[in-house]
Protein backbone atom coordinates (compact mmCIF):
# COMPACT_ATOMS: atom_id res chain seq x y z
CA UNK A 1 0.00 0.00 0.00
CA UNK A 2 1.11 3.54 -0.63
CA UNK A 3 2.49 5.28 2.44
CA UNK A 4 3.62 2.11 4.17
CA UNK A 5 7.29 2.01 5.08
CA UNK A 6 9.41 -0.73 3.62
CA UNK A 7 13.10 -1.14 4.38
CA UNK A 8 15.63 -0.86 1.57
CA UNK A 9 16.63 -4.48 2.12
CA UNK A 10 13.01 -5.60 1.77
CA UNK A 11 12.66 -3.67 -1.49
CA UNK A 12 15.90 -4.99 -2.96
CA UNK A 13 15.07 -8.59 -2.01
CA UNK A 14 11.60 -8.25 -3.52
CA UNK A 15 13.01 -6.62 -6.67
CA UNK A 16 15.57 -9.43 -7.05
CA UNK A 17 12.89 -12.12 -6.73
CA UNK A 18 10.67 -10.30 -9.21
CA UNK A 19 13.61 -9.95 -11.61
CA UNK A 20 14.31 -13.69 -11.55
CA UNK A 21 10.61 -14.60 -11.86
CA UNK A 22 10.14 -12.20 -14.78
CA UNK A 23 13.30 -13.45 -16.48
CA UNK A 24 11.91 -16.99 -16.43
CA UNK A 25 8.27 -16.18 -17.18
CA UNK A 26 8.57 -13.42 -19.79
CA UNK A 27 11.89 -14.28 -21.49
CA UNK A 28 13.18 -17.83 -20.96
CA UNK A 29 9.86 -19.69 -21.36
CA UNK A 30 8.73 -17.61 -24.41
CA UNK A 31 12.18 -18.06 -26.02
CA UNK A 32 11.87 -21.84 -25.52
CA UNK A 33 8.36 -21.86 -27.01
CA UNK A 34 9.53 -19.61 -29.85
CA UNK A 35 12.42 -21.99 -30.54
CA UNK A 36 9.99 -24.88 -30.95
CA UNK A 37 7.61 -22.83 -33.12
CA UNK A 38 10.40 -21.43 -35.32
CA UNK A 39 10.83 -24.91 -36.84
CA UNK A 40 7.47 -24.42 -38.52
CA UNK A 41 5.78 -21.51 -40.22
CA UNK A 42 3.76 -19.69 -37.62
CA UNK A 43 1.89 -16.44 -37.14
CA UNK A 44 3.16 -15.73 -33.63
CA UNK A 45 5.93 -13.16 -33.07
CA UNK A 46 7.31 -15.41 -30.29
CA UNK A 47 9.61 -16.98 -32.88
CA UNK A 48 11.25 -13.53 -33.23
CA UNK A 49 13.72 -13.27 -30.32
CA UNK A 50 13.90 -9.46 -30.51
CA UNK A 51 10.17 -9.26 -29.74
CA UNK A 52 10.58 -11.45 -26.64
CA UNK A 53 13.70 -9.64 -25.43
CA UNK A 54 12.18 -6.18 -25.96
CA UNK A 55 8.91 -6.89 -24.15
CA UNK A 56 10.64 -9.02 -21.51
CA UNK A 57 13.05 -6.19 -20.75
CA UNK A 58 10.29 -3.57 -20.59
CA UNK A 59 8.05 -5.65 -18.30
CA UNK A 60 10.94 -6.73 -16.07
CA UNK A 61 12.28 -3.18 -15.77
CA UNK A 62 8.85 -1.79 -14.87
CA UNK A 63 8.20 -4.50 -12.28
CA UNK A 64 11.64 -4.16 -10.71
CA UNK A 65 11.25 -0.38 -10.52
CA UNK A 66 7.79 -0.86 -8.99
CA UNK A 67 9.30 -3.19 -6.38
CA UNK A 68 12.16 -0.79 -5.61
CA UNK A 69 9.72 2.10 -5.14
CA UNK A 70 7.16 0.01 -3.22
CA UNK A 71 5.14 2.18 -0.87
CA UNK A 72 5.91 5.37 -2.81
CA UNK A 73 3.54 7.19 -5.15
CA UNK A 74 5.95 6.73 -8.04
CA UNK A 75 5.40 2.94 -7.92
CA UNK A 76 1.85 3.44 -9.25
CA UNK A 77 2.81 4.30 -12.86
CA UNK A 78 5.41 1.53 -12.85
CA UNK A 79 2.84 -1.03 -11.73
CA UNK A 80 0.20 0.23 -14.13
CA UNK A 81 2.69 0.30 -17.00
CA UNK A 82 3.87 -3.24 -16.31
CA UNK A 83 0.31 -4.61 -16.29
CA UNK A 84 -0.52 -2.86 -19.57
CA UNK A 85 2.73 -4.14 -21.12
CA UNK A 86 1.95 -7.69 -19.93
CA UNK A 87 -1.57 -7.54 -21.37
CA UNK A 88 -0.28 -6.28 -24.71
CA UNK A 89 2.51 -8.89 -24.72
CA UNK A 90 -0.04 -11.71 -24.29
CA UNK A 91 -2.26 -10.26 -27.02
CA UNK A 92 0.64 -9.79 -29.44
CA UNK A 93 2.34 -13.13 -28.68
CA UNK A 94 -0.87 -15.04 -29.40
CA UNK A 95 -1.67 -12.89 -32.45
CA UNK A 96 -4.93 -11.86 -30.79
CA UNK A 97 -5.88 -15.49 -30.16
CA UNK A 98 -5.52 -16.62 -33.77
CA UNK A 99 -2.50 -18.82 -34.31
CA UNK A 100 -1.73 -20.60 -37.55
CA UNK A 101 1.01 -23.20 -37.72
CA UNK A 102 2.20 -25.02 -40.83
CA UNK A 103 4.45 -28.00 -40.42
CA UNK A 104 5.02 -31.16 -42.42
CA UNK A 105 2.31 -30.33 -44.96
CA UNK A 106 -0.25 -29.89 -42.23
CA UNK A 107 -1.94 -26.54 -41.64
CA UNK A 108 -3.30 -26.09 -38.16
CA UNK A 109 -5.19 -22.99 -37.02
CA UNK A 110 -6.01 -22.31 -33.39
CA UNK A 111 -8.66 -19.76 -32.46
CA UNK A 112 -8.87 -18.78 -28.81
CA UNK A 113 -9.57 -15.05 -28.77
CA UNK A 114 -12.03 -15.25 -25.81
CA UNK A 115 -9.34 -17.01 -23.76
CA UNK A 116 -6.82 -14.30 -24.56
CA UNK A 117 -9.29 -11.63 -23.45
CA UNK A 118 -9.89 -13.63 -20.28
CA UNK A 119 -6.14 -13.73 -19.63
CA UNK A 120 -5.84 -10.00 -20.28
CA UNK A 121 -8.78 -9.08 -18.07
CA UNK A 122 -7.07 -9.50 -14.64
CA UNK A 123 -4.01 -7.62 -15.92
CA UNK A 124 -6.02 -4.70 -17.28
CA UNK A 125 -8.15 -4.65 -14.14
CA UNK A 126 -4.99 -4.39 -12.03
CA UNK A 127 -3.74 -1.62 -14.33
CA UNK A 128 -6.86 0.33 -13.32
CA UNK A 129 -6.94 -0.86 -9.70
CA UNK A 130 -3.54 0.53 -8.75
CA UNK A 131 -4.14 4.17 -9.68
CA UNK A 132 -7.74 4.09 -8.41
CA UNK A 133 -6.65 2.62 -5.05
CA UNK A 134 -3.89 5.23 -4.85
CA UNK A 135 -6.32 8.08 -5.56
CA UNK A 136 -8.83 6.75 -3.02
CA UNK A 137 -6.12 6.44 -0.36
CA UNK A 138 -4.88 9.95 -1.10
CA UNK A 139 -8.39 11.38 -0.87
CA UNK A 140 -8.82 9.67 2.51
CA UNK A 141 -5.51 11.11 3.72
CA UNK A 142 -6.56 14.58 2.57
CA UNK A 143 -9.89 14.47 4.45
CA UNK A 144 -9.66 16.95 7.31
CA UNK A 145 -12.24 15.26 9.54
CA UNK A 146 -13.32 11.76 10.27
CA UNK A 147 -16.79 10.53 9.32
CA UNK A 148 -17.31 9.36 12.88
CA UNK A 149 -19.50 11.51 15.07
CA UNK B 1 -11.51 -3.62 -5.60
CA UNK B 2 -9.73 -6.62 -4.10
CA UNK B 3 -12.96 -8.63 -4.14
CA UNK B 4 -13.52 -7.83 -7.82
CA UNK B 5 -9.93 -8.78 -8.58
CA UNK B 6 -10.38 -12.11 -6.79
CA UNK B 7 -13.68 -12.73 -8.58
CA UNK B 8 -12.01 -12.14 -11.97
CA UNK B 9 -9.19 -14.52 -11.06
CA UNK B 10 -11.70 -17.14 -9.90
CA UNK B 11 -13.75 -16.90 -13.10
CA UNK B 12 -10.57 -17.12 -15.20
CA UNK B 13 -9.37 -20.15 -13.23
CA UNK B 14 -12.69 -21.98 -13.45
CA UNK B 15 -12.95 -21.25 -17.19
CA UNK B 16 -9.45 -22.57 -17.84
CA UNK B 17 -10.12 -25.69 -15.79
CA UNK B 18 -13.37 -26.33 -17.71
CA UNK B 19 -11.60 -25.79 -21.01
CA UNK B 20 -8.61 -28.03 -20.26
CA UNK B 21 -10.85 -30.76 -18.81
CA UNK B 22 -13.21 -30.60 -21.80
CA UNK B 23 -10.33 -30.62 -24.29
CA UNK B 24 -8.84 -33.67 -22.56
CA UNK B 25 -12.15 -35.54 -22.49
CA UNK B 26 -13.07 -34.68 -26.07
CA UNK B 27 -9.58 -35.57 -27.30
CA UNK B 28 -9.95 -38.96 -25.63
CA UNK B 29 -13.36 -39.35 -27.20
CA UNK B 30 -12.10 -38.46 -30.69
CA UNK B 31 -9.04 -40.69 -30.52
CA UNK B 32 -11.28 -43.60 -29.53
CA UNK B 33 -13.04 -43.33 -32.93
CA UNK B 34 -10.55 -45.75 -34.48
CA UNK B 35 -10.83 -48.22 -31.63
CA UNK B 36 -14.65 -48.28 -31.54
CA UNK B 37 -14.81 -46.74 -28.11
CA UNK B 38 -17.59 -44.32 -27.14
CA UNK B 39 -17.06 -42.71 -30.54
CA UNK B 40 -17.00 -44.76 -33.71
CA UNK B 41 -16.76 -44.38 -37.44
CA UNK B 42 -17.97 -46.26 -40.50
CA UNK B 43 -17.32 -45.67 -44.15
CA UNK B 44 -18.25 -47.10 -47.50
CA UNK B 45 -17.52 -46.35 -51.14
CA UNK B 46 -20.22 -46.78 -53.77
CA UNK B 47 -18.96 -46.90 -57.35
CA UNK B 48 -21.57 -46.27 -60.03
CA UNK B 49 -20.08 -46.43 -63.49
CA UNK B 50 -17.39 -43.81 -63.67
CA UNK B 51 -18.66 -41.94 -60.62
CA UNK B 52 -18.07 -42.81 -57.01
CA UNK B 53 -19.49 -41.68 -53.72
CA UNK B 54 -17.64 -42.00 -50.50
CA UNK B 55 -19.73 -42.00 -47.30
CA UNK B 56 -18.18 -41.38 -43.91
CA UNK B 57 -20.19 -41.51 -40.70
CA UNK B 58 -18.45 -40.53 -37.49
CA UNK B 59 -20.23 -40.75 -34.16
CA UNK B 60 -18.74 -38.43 -31.59
CA UNK B 61 -19.58 -38.19 -27.91
CA UNK B 62 -19.01 -35.05 -25.85
CA UNK B 63 -17.80 -36.01 -22.38
CA UNK B 64 -16.48 -32.56 -21.54
CA UNK B 65 -18.03 -29.66 -19.67
CA UNK B 66 -18.38 -27.32 -22.65
CA UNK B 67 -20.48 -27.58 -25.82
CA UNK B 68 -18.54 -29.19 -28.64
CA UNK B 69 -18.83 -28.54 -32.35
CA UNK B 70 -17.22 -30.49 -35.18
CA UNK B 71 -17.21 -29.57 -38.87
CA UNK B 72 -16.01 -31.34 -41.99
CA UNK B 73 -15.90 -29.29 -45.16
CA UNK B 74 -14.02 -28.77 -48.39
CA UNK B 75 -13.72 -25.72 -50.62
CA UNK B 76 -15.84 -25.78 -53.80
CA UNK B 77 -14.41 -25.75 -57.30
CA UNK B 78 -12.01 -28.67 -56.93
CA UNK B 79 -11.56 -30.79 -60.10
CA UNK B 80 -13.60 -34.01 -60.20
CA UNK B 81 -14.58 -33.76 -56.55
CA UNK B 82 -17.52 -32.31 -54.67
CA UNK B 83 -18.41 -32.80 -51.04
CA UNK B 84 -21.35 -32.26 -48.74
CA UNK B 85 -20.15 -30.33 -45.71
CA UNK B 86 -21.40 -31.53 -42.37
CA UNK B 87 -21.32 -30.32 -38.81
CA UNK B 88 -22.56 -31.44 -35.42
CA UNK B 89 -23.22 -29.46 -32.25
CA UNK B 90 -23.03 -31.47 -29.06
CA UNK B 91 -24.03 -30.34 -25.62
CA UNK B 92 -22.09 -31.91 -22.74
CA UNK B 93 -22.93 -35.60 -22.32
CA UNK B 94 -24.57 -35.91 -25.74
CA UNK B 95 -23.69 -37.98 -28.81
CA UNK B 96 -23.96 -36.95 -32.43
CA UNK B 97 -23.03 -38.25 -35.87
CA UNK B 98 -21.28 -36.53 -38.74
CA UNK B 99 -22.47 -37.68 -42.18
CA UNK B 100 -19.86 -36.70 -44.73
CA UNK B 101 -20.26 -37.46 -48.44
CA UNK B 102 -17.63 -37.01 -51.12
CA UNK B 103 -18.59 -37.46 -54.77
CA UNK B 104 -15.88 -38.16 -57.34
CA UNK B 105 -16.46 -37.99 -61.08
CA UNK B 106 -14.18 -39.81 -63.53
CA UNK B 107 -13.29 -42.03 -60.60
CA UNK B 108 -11.14 -44.56 -62.45
CA UNK B 109 -9.30 -41.91 -64.42
CA UNK B 110 -8.61 -39.81 -61.32
CA UNK B 111 -7.39 -42.75 -59.27
CA UNK B 112 -5.04 -44.00 -61.96
CA UNK B 113 -3.66 -40.55 -62.81
CA UNK B 114 -0.02 -40.00 -61.73
CA UNK B 115 -0.91 -37.55 -58.98
CA UNK B 116 -3.83 -39.60 -57.73
CA UNK B 117 -6.83 -37.99 -56.11
CA UNK B 118 -6.24 -34.78 -54.21
CA UNK B 119 -8.91 -32.93 -52.33
CA UNK B 120 -8.34 -30.15 -49.86
CA UNK B 121 -10.55 -30.39 -46.84
CA UNK B 122 -10.92 -28.86 -43.42
CA UNK B 123 -11.69 -30.52 -40.11
CA UNK B 124 -12.68 -28.05 -37.42
CA UNK B 125 -13.27 -28.72 -33.74
CA UNK B 126 -14.59 -26.06 -31.42
CA UNK B 127 -15.12 -25.88 -27.69
CA UNK B 128 -17.88 -23.30 -27.79
CA UNK B 129 -17.21 -20.41 -27.33
CA UNK B 130 -13.63 -20.42 -26.16
CA UNK B 131 -11.32 -22.27 -28.53
CA UNK B 132 -11.24 -23.84 -31.95
CA UNK B 133 -8.82 -26.00 -33.89
CA UNK B 134 -8.81 -26.24 -37.69
CA UNK B 135 -6.85 -28.80 -39.67
CA UNK B 136 -6.37 -28.51 -43.42
CA UNK B 137 -5.85 -31.95 -44.88
CA UNK B 138 -5.76 -33.77 -48.18
CA UNK B 139 -8.88 -35.96 -48.02
CA UNK B 140 -7.95 -37.47 -51.39
CA UNK B 141 -5.56 -40.06 -50.02
CA UNK B 142 -8.21 -41.20 -47.56
CA UNK B 143 -10.76 -41.65 -50.34
CA UNK B 144 -8.17 -43.41 -52.52
CA UNK B 145 -7.71 -45.99 -49.77
CA UNK B 146 -11.45 -46.56 -49.73
CA UNK B 147 -11.96 -44.96 -46.36
CA UNK B 148 -8.93 -46.20 -44.56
Amino acid sequence: MIGENYTLGHRILRAALIFVANLVFWILIPIAIGGILSKSSTSTPLSTPSFVYAFGAVITALQVLAALTQGMAVSVPFNTGSYIAEAYYIWAATNGGNLAISAGGLDVAFGFAPLVYLLMLPLLFNAVRFPVTFLLEQSEVARPFSDEL
Amino acid sequence: MRAVSLAILLVTGVTFFALVYSAYQDYGSLTSVSTNGPSASSSKTVVNGNNAQFFLNVTVSNKGLLPFRADLSCPPGQPHVTCTPTSVNLDPGKNGTLHFVIAVSNYTQVLTSPGGLHMNGTIRFELVPFASLSLNLDFGSFVSRGGG
